[in-house]
């Protein structure tokens, strides 16, 4: 352009200008250019305040999102009031935009929840872009709103469960939001009452069947939301499956956001290295939790704390101590370990304020192991076999030398042990270093001293040390462990048969003086 | 890319199109352009989003200005590199930055910077002062500011086409009171001017019809638009998904200047 180049514009400037072309408008350029009959001035390319569409008068403009521009309009006629109308783009009239619109409005129009906005009506422009009508929603985003008036954790919770309930309502009524984030769950205040309300269906689906055919048309080729508090499976597009889990790892991100007042992955440098990345780091990086996150913040964890009305030490407290459970169950990778409802999840959080055994609960042993064996599945190999067997035995054997009564206690504690000692060597190892041999060492050190108030536990430990070594082929190492095991049963057995034979002593000395007296 | 027709089956059998950018490139590799216009063609539409791209990959300007070049040199040369950015045939823009990606692994494996050009560049393109990028530009990570750059050069194109046919079709008057009232305010951060201002300045009689005006460019405008896009897909879908990617691209970046 011999003007000036749009090199160098800002990127809204550009976008401007695109949509002021007419970016994927069809051009009527086959008709005779100087034949125009009525003036079409640039600015009537998007609706302006003041214009009508159908009974309804725009006032201003709210929001522009993806695909729609939303205006605060009135209505007119009998029912005078004020509502929020979307209206598809101009250049955004595609097939593919116009199924997704249109899948929007039905989600909302079957959607009865006093947290998700209502819709009203619907209609086209006489242009014949698609338009709607919904609950004109006056608030913050949920974060915002949370921060502005420095709710406290339980607050947050409290306003955060009236998501879930809405969530769960719209999973009930077979639609997933699948762009769960806080600027589209907006609060405002009725007679006092923070109200939480989702506004946006945009990207929604159908659970069960597609709203439209179309609809499937739009899943092609793109992905759809908002990385920040996307799942992994709506990330990784291999993944055509989506369910109303998906929804459930959203909702774990943003109480998470409501707990620290950070997303959990750095949003410097989440965005880094384009789409891949971000898929990655969704897919395979787990969270930090809250309470690592919040500690590590710095000076602006004063103020994350400041605005829940604590300090950060209490605040980094409440959360390590079982709160943070709750968002990390609901974004665990694997679905099936998030909560299996937004309903679930709701009622942990009831669990959590009213002091109850949560549902959640930190990251248990097996979770650890998959964890290990997905990250390191070339190494594990073998070793895992060997590792099970040895660790199934070590608790078979040691539940029949001490009897049902003691063996919950006591499977608690060799899976500490085992969590703790042997899969923590596991973690602790140099990559190439875990091998069979290094965690039988590593276990076998940690063992020293361990179990003094129950040497049974431990003699079967050093048992199945043992036979792993023997197996290995380390027959030094094996015999060490099995000397020791004899060791400890024929010293905890003598001790059993002294006491025995006092309880015996004294039994029959009783019954003696006992039979004297009658 | 008016002025030049072929017909390819490049993209499929079921479509034939016209002067795509996918037969321009297959064009100058089974060496139809022994004059090199069409070479000077693609690297004049395509340098900045690569030389963009290449910055923000941490190349200081005269390493991104070489291999801006070398790129181009290979990306029409050497069939192997077409080859295996195939998968991501369809959509140009995709290709290209596809290509892009496999040019710099190569190089960083061939560490020969000195092969990186040519003996005799292939065609002199102005990059020898490349433009400073835009503060807006230097926000973006890579493939941003490539997309960036792209829709830039794109917009830059078509309205460069459009004003030149208007010149040539005798509607100067209509591409300037384009200009005023549409460019300029956008790029400016200005307000448009008033059409009983447009009337009084190009001495237009009715404002009616100057109003008219604009929407004659900006249908001249829309066509030229779907035109460019449509030459770098090979499918109307694939077309859809462009613009929608555009549309996205904005989206986003709109969000994160917030």
């Amino acid at each position: 352009m011999s003007d000036k180049s749009t090199f160098g514009a800002k990127p809204e400037q550009l976008k401007k200008l695109l949509t002021a072309i007419g970016l994927g408008e069809s051009s009527t350029g086959e008709q005779n250019d100087q034949t125009v009959s009525q003036a079409a001035p640039a600015e009537s390319f998007i609706e302006q305040p003041g214009t009508r569409i159908g009974r309804y008068k725009l006032l201003r403009m709210l929001g522009e999102g993806g695909m729609g521009i939303v205006y605060l309009a009135e209505q007119q006629g009998s029912i005078r009031r004020r509502v929020a109308l979307k209206v598809i783009k101009p250049g955004m009239d595609s097939k593919r935009v116009i199924a997704r619109f249109e899948a929007e409005r039905q989600a909302l129009a079957l959607l009865d929840h006093p947290n998700i906005a209502h819709v009203y009506d619907s209609g086209t422009t006489e242009v014949g872009r698609p338009y709607f009508v919904m609950e004109h929603v006056k608030g913050l985003p949920i974060t915002e709103h949370c921060d502005h008036y420095k709710l406290t954790i339980e607050q947050r919770l409290r306003l955060f469960q009236q998501v879930c309930q809405a969530v769960h309502h719209a999973h009930q009524k077979g639609i997933i939001h699948r762009d769960i984030k806080p600027s589209n769950i907006l609060v405002s205040i009725h007679e006092d009452q923070a109200v939480p309300k989702i506004i946006d269906f945009g990207v929604a689906k159908a659970v069960s069947q597609p709203l439209t055919e179309r609809t499937l048309y739009t899943e092609q080729g793109q992905l759809f939301g908002t990385p920040e508090y996307m799942s992994p499976e709506q990330a990784d597009m291999a993944v055509e499956d989506i369910d109303t889990r998906s929804d459930i790892y959203s909702l774990g991100v943003l109480l998470y956001e409501l707990l620290t007042g950070v997303l959990p992955f750095d949003p410097d440098t989440f965005r880094e290295g384009g789409l891949d990345n971000i898929r990655k780091v969704i897919c395979e990086t787990d969270p930090k939790t809250p309470s690592t996150r919040l500690t590590k913040l710095g000076d602006e964890a004063t103020s994350v704390a400041e605005k829940r009305r604590t300090e950060v030490a209490a605040l980094a407290k409440k959360l390590h101590k079982e709160l943070e459970w709750i968002p990390l169950k609901a974004m665990r990778k694997e679905r099936s370990e998030r909560y299996r409802s937004a309903s679930e999840l709701a009622d942990d959080i009831e669990n959590y304020l009213k002091g109850n055994p949560l549902i959640a609960g930190p990251p248990g042993t097996s979770y650890k192991l998959k964890k290990f064996v997905r990250r390191n599945s070339a190494l594990v190999g073998g070793m895992v076999t060997v590792m099970v067997v040895l660790l199934v035995g070590i608790v078979v054997s040691t539940l029949f030398a001490i009897g049902q009564a003691r063996a919950r206690t006591e499977a608690q504690i060799i899976a500490n042990f085992l969590e703790d000692d042997v899969l923590g060597s596991l973690r602790r190892a140099k990559i190439g270093e875990a091998t069979v041999s290094y965690v039988l060492d590593e276990a076998a050190e940690r063992l020293e001293g361990k179990f003094k108030d129950r040497p049974l536990i431990e003699a079967s430990i050093r048992e199945k040390l043992g036979w792993t070594y023997r197996t290995i082929g380390v027959p030094e190492k094996a015999e060490k462990h099995f000397l020791r095991a004899i060791e400890i049963y024929k010293l905890t057995f003598a001790l059993f048969i002294i006491d025995y034979a006092a309880g015996a002593k004294a039994s029959i000395r009783n019954s003696v003086i006992r039979e004297g007296t009658v | 890319m008016t002025g030049y027709h072929d017909q390819t089956d490049m993209g499929g059998l079921r479509e034939a199109f016209l002067t795509t950018h996918w037969s321009l490139v297959e064009h100058i590799q089974s060496e139809d352009d022994k004059d090199r216009v069409l070479i000077g063609l693609l690297l004049d539409r395509y340098w900045k989003p690569v030389y963009c791209y290449l910055r923000h990959k941490g190349y200081d300007n005269e390493d991104a200005k070489d291999l801006t070049q070398g790129f181009f040199h290979e990306v029409v040369l050497n069939k192997e590199l077409v080859v295996r950015a195939d998968k991501a045939k369809g959509r140009f823009r995709t290709f290209l930055l596809h290509a892009l990606d496999q040019y710099i692994l190569n190089e960083k494996r061939r560490q020969a910077t000195q092969k990186r050009i040519p003996k005799g560049k292939l065609v002199s393109f102005d990059i020898i002062s490349p433009p400073a990028l835009p503060e807006a530009v230097s926000r973006l990570n890579p493939e941003d500011s490539y997309n960036y750059a792209w829709t830039a050069s794109m917009l830059d194109q078509v309205l460069s086409e459009v004003e030149a046919k208007c010149m040539e079709d005798g509607l100067k008057v209509h591409w300037c009171i384009f200009r005023d009232k549409v460019v300029q305010p956008i790029l400016g951060d200005s307000s448009p001017p008033s059409f009983e201002d447009l009337c009084e300045k190009y001495v237009i009689d009715d404002q009616k019809k100057a109003a008219n005006m604009v929407t004659t460019i900006k249908r001249r405008l829309q066509k030229a638009l779907n035109q460019f896009i449509r030459n770098t897909a090979t499918s109307d879908d694939e077309m859809q998904e462009e613009f929608a990617e555009i549309v996205k691209f904005f989206s986003k970046s709109a969000q994160n200047s917030r």
